[in-house]
């Protein structure tokens, strides 16, 4: 077999996958050529948790095995991935980002750690995280037991939260794919901020068995790949209902893109002010490309507007609420003050005060937010908006900090400006594209649709993928 | 305690070293006190925005969830 060459760190999951059934390499020199580079690099961005080295070889010759016999499992055999270190892997610490489970271990791998050994996948490591996911509000990039999750694209900028390690590795190439989770956001915005392309999953289509709860009506779990094919690939491989995880829909997600809706025929909604006004400056230009580029596939996009309503409350209480009663213990024993977010802290210690009146009343809303976006959605497939509204922040600076409006300037119009919020409160699938560069740093659309419709999103993306060239390309130097 | 039985678990000390690392203080945190007193005026502000919102009577919470 020929040596390796550094061109595999970048390439998709279909093209790995192609090449090792060609017999180009082995999967164990596959294996070992990833595993050295999350071991050496890793460190550098702050995304390695815990790598898997020896773990992975042992799967990984199991694959030549397979792949010497002709078994041929999925297109995920002998790939190697990541998985966000929420996430249990037996005999293994799972951290969860957190000090006071440094040294977690549980006994059973998680359901979506087993389906994708049994596709042939091969676990490279965990990767870093922001502490318990973030769920009781954080004020600095740094809030992590593992430092500030840094960008591959400018490592004095934020990967993003609360996936970081999960963006960080994809984006450098140490993986080539990487599961990740959404409570609201926590997929989106790395997958923005490093330039990749990440799933969030209807609601109930992933099994969260074996993942730190945060939110038991918002958690979400999904891949951050190279590219919505990808996506697709390992969004099969990981859906369908699990028993042991009371909220999972009962459906299955057959990637079949030859069979997908053709996009022609789809019609988007967008806001014009959402690619203006209503994001940074120094990225209206690469939004406005990004929204040329989705036109000129042929879709019809017709403007729209979410309805006025508490987006930002509902979650914050509905996050909040659920997120202390999850980690009661933790907050009772006084062990979250080892915390490394101070916000944090008390974040969570104030969220068992919520009273019962102000949840009940978060969750009533929340059913309108449904019934409202299911009305948005009726005459429209889909909705398109920026992802994030600006560029990686800076690690250094505090992520609450709000801009003051220019003297004399109005706000824009709401437009589609609290698509994530509202996006998770319902549910929905969710597909965040790379779509250009500010400042040298990835910017991203948003794509959501309706419940279990993620096979138009996919479809979108790959079209739009394969007009343009921003997800194929990656920080100089690596 | 917690560090013994994590390099019983095989860390490296590369990766200790990240760890401890993220221990040290965070530029510019706020007395705990204030903390907290923000914490609960950011509750009370989700409160108000949730008390202002009308809900008919026949709306049920999403108790079991589905999208």
């Amino acid at each position: 077999m020929a040596a390796i060459s550094s061109d595999i760190f970048f390439a998709s999951i279909v093209e790995l996958n192609q090449r090792l059934r060609a017999r180009e390499f082995s999967a164990v020199e596959l294996t070992r050529a990833f595993a050295e580079r999350l071991e050496k690099l890793g460190p550098r961005y702050n995304a390695l948790a815990l790598s898997l080295r020896e773990h992975a070889i042992r799967k990984a010759r199991e694959v030549d095995d397979d792949i010497k016999r002709e078994r041929f499992r999925s297109p995920l055999q002998g790939v190697p991935y990541g998985a966000k270190d929420l996430l249990s892997v037996a005999g293994q610490i799972t951290t969860w980002g957190a000090k006071p489970y440094a040294a977690q271990v549980f006994d059973f791998d998680a359901t979506v750690i087993a389906r994708l050994a049994r596709a042939g996948a091969v676990l490279l490591g965990k990767l870093s995280m922001v502490e318990l996911a973030g769920g009781g509000g954080y004020r600095y990039p740094a809030a992590s037991l593992f430092g500030p999750g840094l960008n591959p694209w400018d490592p004095t900028r934020w990967s993003g939260g609360s996936s970081s390690g999960s963006g960080s590795a994809v984006a450098a190439g140490l993986v080539t794919y990487a599961l990740g989770s959404e409570t609201s956001g926590s997929i989106l915005t790395p997958s923005a901020f490093c330039g990749v392309t990440g799933l969030r999953p209807t609601y109930g289509l992933v099994s969260r068995y074996g993942a730190m709860p945060l939110s038991w009506t918002m958690d979400k779990i999904g891949p951050m790949c190279r590219t919505a094919e990808d996506c697709g690939i390992v969004l099969q491989a990981i859906a369908g209902k699990d028993d042991r995880d009371p909220a999972t829909a009962g459906k299955s997600f057959y990637f079949a893109p030859k069979y997908a809706r053709d996009i022609r025929k789809l019609r988007a909604g967008y806001a014009p002010s959402d690619f203006d006004a209503a994001v940074e400056p120094e990225t209206r230009s690469a939004f406005r490309t990004a929204l040329d580029a989705v036109r000129s596939l042929g879709i019809e996009l017709v403007e729209t507007r979410l309805e006025d309503l508490p987006y930002g409350a509902v979650t914050s209480t509905v996050i909040a609420a659920e997120g202390a009663s999850v980690f009661e213990e933790l907050i009772e024993s006084g062990k979250v003050e080892q915390l490394a977010d101070a916000k944090q802290i008390v974040g969570l210690r104030a969220g068992l005060e919520i009273p019962a009146r102000d949840y009940l009343k978060a969750m009533r809303i929340r059913r309108l937010i449904q019934q409202s976006l299911r009305r948005v959605l009726t005459g429209v497939d889909m909705l398109i908006a920026p992802a994030r509204s600006g560029v990686a922040p800076k690690i250094t600076e505090p992520l609450d900090r709000s801009t003051p409006p220019a003297p004399g300037s109005q706000p824009p119009p709401s437009g589609l400006r609290a698509l994530i919020p509202a996006g998770n409160l319902a549910g929905l699938p969710a597909l965040s594209l790379p779509c250009g560069f500010a400042e040298g740093l990835p910017v991203a659309i948003q794509v959501v649709g309706r419940p279990f419709s993620e096979s138009n999103l996919l479809a979108l993306g790959m079209q739009f993928q394969q007009a343009t060239d921003w997800h194929r390309q990656h920080p100089k130097g690596l | 305690m917690s560090s013994m039985k994590q390099a019983d678990k095989g860390l490296t000390r590369r990766q200790l070293g990240v760890s401890l690392a993220a221990l040290a203080p965070l530029p510019a945190q706020q007395p705990p006190g204030d903390e907290l007193a923000t914490a609960r005026e950011q509750l009370k502000r989700n409160s108000a925005a949730l008390r202002k919102f009308h809900v008919p009577t026949l709306s049920e919470p999403s108790f079991v969830f589905k999208p």
